[in-house]
């Protein structure tokens, strides 16, 4: 009996020490030097690969910066890196295993509004907070409380578009074609509205599924509503042999796309047919130094549509994270108060009370001989 | 009127670009009696042997067509004697050959985006256009007339070969019954292989055509393999006279939906008429 007590009383002794000894290891200002790691929710394949995997260069330009300059209070930043495919189910399988398996605090992503929405209620739940860097569907708006974006709703984009066609271009008769998406119908939604409020009038409403890439029966009655515009929003698969179409079918009106457009294989692939194609996209601030920065790094300085939230992401969370460390909701707390400034895509980053960033700045670009270059 | 034309157009190039596949899967169908889903790959890869013969081995198109079309039969005819023949022999049921077809399928999507990415991948180099027909307002490319063309022409010689050459019959002999063709002394597995390798080589040559308008990307093997299976559906199933009708009859329904509800409706339209011919009319509108 007293053998026993008396191996308890040092195991005991042994314990304390350890927490003790332990605890003033930490006093005495010995730092914790473990990666802090956050979630990157992308489409690395598929459809809008393009767009994802250039973010992605950008985020590890961002991070080797971050960790360069010192990381995070000496913890270095890492990054998980999972494929949404640019779709719901992909991105919930994605947001789930950063999530639970990999107890991220923050995922920086998703990129196409239905991946947003697929993680958010997920995020939500489990208090995880997601700064999307692409996203523009205006739903993303109510999708919660940890929900934010650095990138503009479509309620700016469409009604942008609605407006530089309507004063700029000065038509009055225009034709949507739509891809059945929150992104595509979003901001249909929104240019109907607010071309019809100008005055100006909508001649036809087609749209048309995702994996389609036969587009000639919506085309065949938009040809016969004669508009003197096209307002086409689509991603790559579509927009490639959709454009071809149109041209077959002598549609022979100016073609207006959404940011979605910002892709170089578009113009690329349809070679003089895309001659004099438009589309609107977010004017990224200091673009040219981040170009500068990806040609280093991947021999391009494309800057595709996304990336520049994607790095201003990664700063304006290796900034707050500094400050409150890496629970989620203080994170989330500290993104409401951020006033991010010298960003790339933007000179001031603020977020509203829904977590959607303050103000937007759109061009419109032209397509010339086969390159996007903004109107001028 | 001249909507409506157009729409027609639009509607026999979509009837020509299903028919490929669902003649394939039809002739197969009536002498194999599954579903071959694993003809959606052999269908893509006629499209993406094409696009390796001509953009990265630089040869010209009409190297690319033919190999592509050969490519497409071995494929066919490989996933043959591999999987479904030695199935078949050993009595495995149609499910298990299902089941077996949807993991070839599966396999060979993921293997097309190792080689190619997933991607949407043109046919047709960026700097060339199909020449343009223009009747009135009507318009239509060469390429588009030409699969129209391939699409009635196929149909013809298979109605010919069926009805009059040794091939044919034989080929209806094992769909009426495999151990009456048996007995009767036909070496039905060897029939077999040629059947394979001939609807192989067919659904490759519809995946070049189909590609040469539309593009290619690896997902859209499935989108074609369901439309053909519906069309073959809708014609009568196992006939492949049936299965040519029953794709424009599937595509004019769809266009007619487009054309008149929006595009939203075409899935909606396409897969009711599925649904309503298997509930109400399930030999098709070609009694066999």
């Amino acid at each position: 009996m007293g053998k026993k007590i008396g191996w308890a009383v040092v195991i005991i002794i042994v314990v304390v020490l350890i927490v003790i000894l332990s605890g003033s290891k930490n006093q005495e200002g010995a730092t914790d030097k473990s990666p802090i790691t956050i979630g990157f929710v992308g489409p690395l394949n598929g459809d809008l690969a393009n767009l994802g995997l250039n973010a992605k260069s950008a985020v590890e330009i961002a991070v080797d910066e971050v960790n360069g300059a010192g990381g995070i209070n000496g913890r270095p930043l890492q990054v998980i890196y999972e494929d949404g495919k640019c779709n719901g189910a992909d991105a919930s399988q994605a947001g789930n295993k950063l999530i639970n398996v990999d107890h991220v605090p923050v995922i920086l992503g998703g990129a196409c509004s239905g991946e947003t929405l697929a993680i958010a209620p997920i995020a939500e739940q489990t208090k995880t907070t997601m700064l999307s860097y692409c996203s523009s569907a205006p739903k993303v708006t109510e999708a919660g409380d940890y929900i934010f974006r650095d990138y503009p709703s479509d309620t700016y984009q469409g009604s942008y578009g609605a407006k530089f066609v309507k004063e700029q271009l000065g038509k009055t008769k225009v034709a949507i074609l739509n891809v059945k998406t929150d992104w595509g119908d979003g901001i249909a939604g929104v240019f109907k509205k607010s071309f019809t409020e100008m005055g100006g009038t909508i001649v036809a409403e087609e749209s048309f599924e995702q994996t389609s890439h036969d587009l000639r029966a919506q085309l065949a009655k938009i040809k016969a509503a004669k508009p003197e515009l096209v307002y086409f929003l689509s991603y790559t698969d579509a927009s490639i042999p959709g454009l071809k179409q149109a041209a077959d079918m002598k549609l022979n009106v100016p073609m207006l796309g959404g940011d979605a457009w910002d892709d170089p294989k578009i113009w690329a692939d349809v070679g003089t047919i895309g001659e004099g194609a438009m589309y609107t996209v977010v004017s990224a601030a200091h673009g040219d130094t981040l170009g500068a920065k990806l040609k280093a790094k991947t021999g391009s300085e494309e800057v595709i549509a996304c990336t520049p939230g994607a790095y201003d992401g990664i700063y304006i969370l290796a900034d707050i994270m500094k400050k409150v460390g890496t629970d989620s909701t203080a994170i989330k707390n500290a993104l409401y108060q951020t006033n991010y400034k010298g960003g790339v895509s933007s000179d001031e980053i603020k977020f509203d009370i829904n977590g959607d960033v303050v103000g937007a700045n759109y061009v419109v670009k032209v397509v010339k001989a086969g390159m996007a270059a903004p109107m001028e | 009127m001249a909507l409506v034309l157009q729409l027609v157009v639009a509607a026999l190039i979509t009837g020509a670009q299903y028919s490929f596949l669902a003649m394939a899967f039809s002739l197969q169908y009536s002498v194999l009696k599954f579903f071959n889903l694993s003809l959606a790959p052999v269908f893509m890869s006629g499209a993406y042997i094409f696009i390796a013969v001509t953009r990265f081995l630089k040869m010209p198109a009409l190297i690319g067509f033919c190999a592509g079309i050969i490519g497409a039969a071995l494929l066919g005819w490989l996933l043959h004697i591999c999987i479904y023949e030695p199935l078949r022999k050993r009595g495995s049921s149609n499910m298990t050959l299902l089941v077996g077809a949807i993991g070839a399928m599966t396999a060979l999507q993921a293997f097309t985006i190792i080689g190619f990415g997933s991607e949407y991948q043109s046919l047709q180099p960026a700097t060339s256009q199909w020449h343009v027909f223009e009747f009135g307002s009507i318009t239509i490319t060469s390429v588009q007339i030409v699969t129209i063309a391939v699409s009635i022409l196929i149909f013809l010689s298979l109605m010919l070969i069926s009805r009059k050459t040794l091939f044919g019959k034989a080929t209806r002999a094992i769909a009426d019954d495999e151990e009456v063709a048996k007995i009767m002394g036909l070496n039905t597995n060897k029939h077999l292989n040629k059947v394979v390798l001939l609807s192989s080589a067919l659904a490759g040559l519809g995946g070049i055509l189909v590609g040469l308008d539309l593009g290619m990307s690896p997902g859209y093997g499935l989108t074609s393999i369901i439309l053909a299976i519906t069309a073959a559906l809708i014609g009568g199933m196992g006939i492949t006279s049936g299965a040519f009708l029953g794709a424009f009859f599937l595509s004019f329904a769809e266009t007619a939906g487009v054309g008149f509800l929006g595009g939203e409706w075409k899935a909606i339209i396409g897969f009711s008429m599925l649904i309503l011919f298997l509930i109400f009319k399930p030999q098709g509108i070609l009694k066999q």
